[in-house]
């Protein structure tokens, strides 16, 4: 079945790459990017996303800051995959945290790395 | 007497002699340096810190854009037209001026603990500042108030004045009303300090998100791309004000304006 990602990452090239190695992964998946937490947090009301790709770090933000503000509806089905440029043992903690971080992740986004956290 | 000031933390000297009360004064007077320079060593290894960590996440992002766009040139796609290389470009670019403004703020950062400090009038930068914004402020039909007191001397070397009140004056421009944009200065004697304010009718700040780290290096608050910045400015008035002994203070509210409240000395 097809599944579909959300990203949120305040690096417009990054967003822009993001989506184009999901899309040519040749894996059953749609995506969507956003620039912003706002922007991306209420598209994720108005649209059933399975997965968020979310950055760990924004301008006036960290990536905790935005998990607390995702609304408690969505936590029953989407699933968080943090990304951040170094994983350090304060991220490690939101997998113990939060029930919905499945994963975190490296950037940048493989091939691989999306099979495995999609399959 | 001697032992149990050596048993409570004394540190900086002792005699063996009686206590008076000229001894004391200067005992008392010994400690307050000391614990003013170890303060001032510990908020500048937090700086330092705070701005490794910074370099180090903003030089690694376009990096990362880079290895991911490696990573889709991996696979073969002939109906993709992006031009990567011109990406790549962009990368690059993003990396130089990262790298330009770090080392614009460490230079920055060595001539603040460098200089010597010589004495100023808050009014006479004021004016220059105002003078040398003067087509920005016709351009934008700026409405500029003064009401700073005559003869307020402070410890502040021109430069470092003048870059206080250039940042905060040039924010207040920048991020000002575009129906009658008003800004307000003002410099007045307070309890022995000095104090000078800075009020505009602009968009505002959303403070309670934004309060903690508002004065962090590379931190930009308006999300609007259009206004240029580089999240320099607020973190160098704080750093030139707190190593002159003073404060500064924001209050805020959205689509209403902004007033930054600075204690000098």
């Amino acid at each position: 079945m097809r599944k579909s990602i959300a990203i949120i990452d305040d690096d417009l090239i990054t967003c822009r790459l993001m989506e184009a190695i999901i899309k040519k992964s040749g894996l059953d998946v749609s995506v969507k990017s956003f620039n912003t937490p706002k922007e991306g947090i209420n598209q994720l009301e108005k649209e059933e996303f399975d997965y968020l790709f979310l950055d760990q770090n924004f301008r006036d933000l960290s990536g905790a800051e935005v998990l607390k503000l995702l609304p408690e509806s969505l936590k029953n089905h989407l699933k968080v995959v943090v990304m951040s440029s170094n994983l350090t043992t304060e991220n490690k903690q939101l997998l113990d945290e939060y029930d919905f971080v499945v994963g975190l992740m490296n950037k940048p986004l493989t091939i691989q790395k999306l099979e495995h956290i999609i399959k | 007497m001697q032992k149990k000031a050596i048993q409570i933390g004394a540190r900086d000297y002792l005699l063996k002699s009686q206590l008076d009360a000229d001894r004391l004064r200067r005992t008392i007077h010994f400690t307050q340096e000391r614990i003013q320079r170890e303060r001032l060593q510990i908020r500048r290894q937090k700086e330092l810190e705070q701005f490794s960590k910074i370099a180090t996440h903003d030089l690694k992002s376009p990096l990362q854009n880079i290895s991911q766009i490696l990573e889709i040139l991996k696979i073969q796609d002939p109906n993709d037209e992006t031009d990567y290389l011109e990406l790549l470009g962009e990368c690059i670019q993003k990396m130089e001026q990262k790298i330009d403004s770090l080392s614009s703020v460490l230079k920055f950062k060595s001539e603040i603990d460098g200089k010597s400090k010589e004495s100023n009038d808050v009014l006479n930068v004021v004016n220059d500042v105002i003078n040398a914004h003067k087509s920005l402020i016709e351009a934008k039909r700026v409405e500029v108030l003064l009401d700073v007191e005559e003869r307020l001397e402070v410890n502040y070397s021109e430069i470092h004045l003048s870059s206080v009140i250039q940042n905060l004056f040039s924010n207040a421009i920048k991020y000002g009303s575009n129906n009658n944009p008003r800004i307000i200065l003002k410099g007045w004697r307070s309890n022995g300090s000095v104090y000078f304010s800075c009020e505009d009718n602009g968009i505002g700040i959303d403070l309670k998100n934004n309060r903690d780290h508002l004065f962090k290096l590379f931190k930009r608050f308006h999300t609007d791309e259009q206004i240029e910045g580089t999240g320099i400015g607020l973190n160098s008035v704080h750093s030139i004000v707190e190593e002159h002994g003073g404060k500064i203070d924001v209050e805020s509210e959205l689509g209403h304006g902004t007033k930054f409240i600075v204690k000098l000395d």
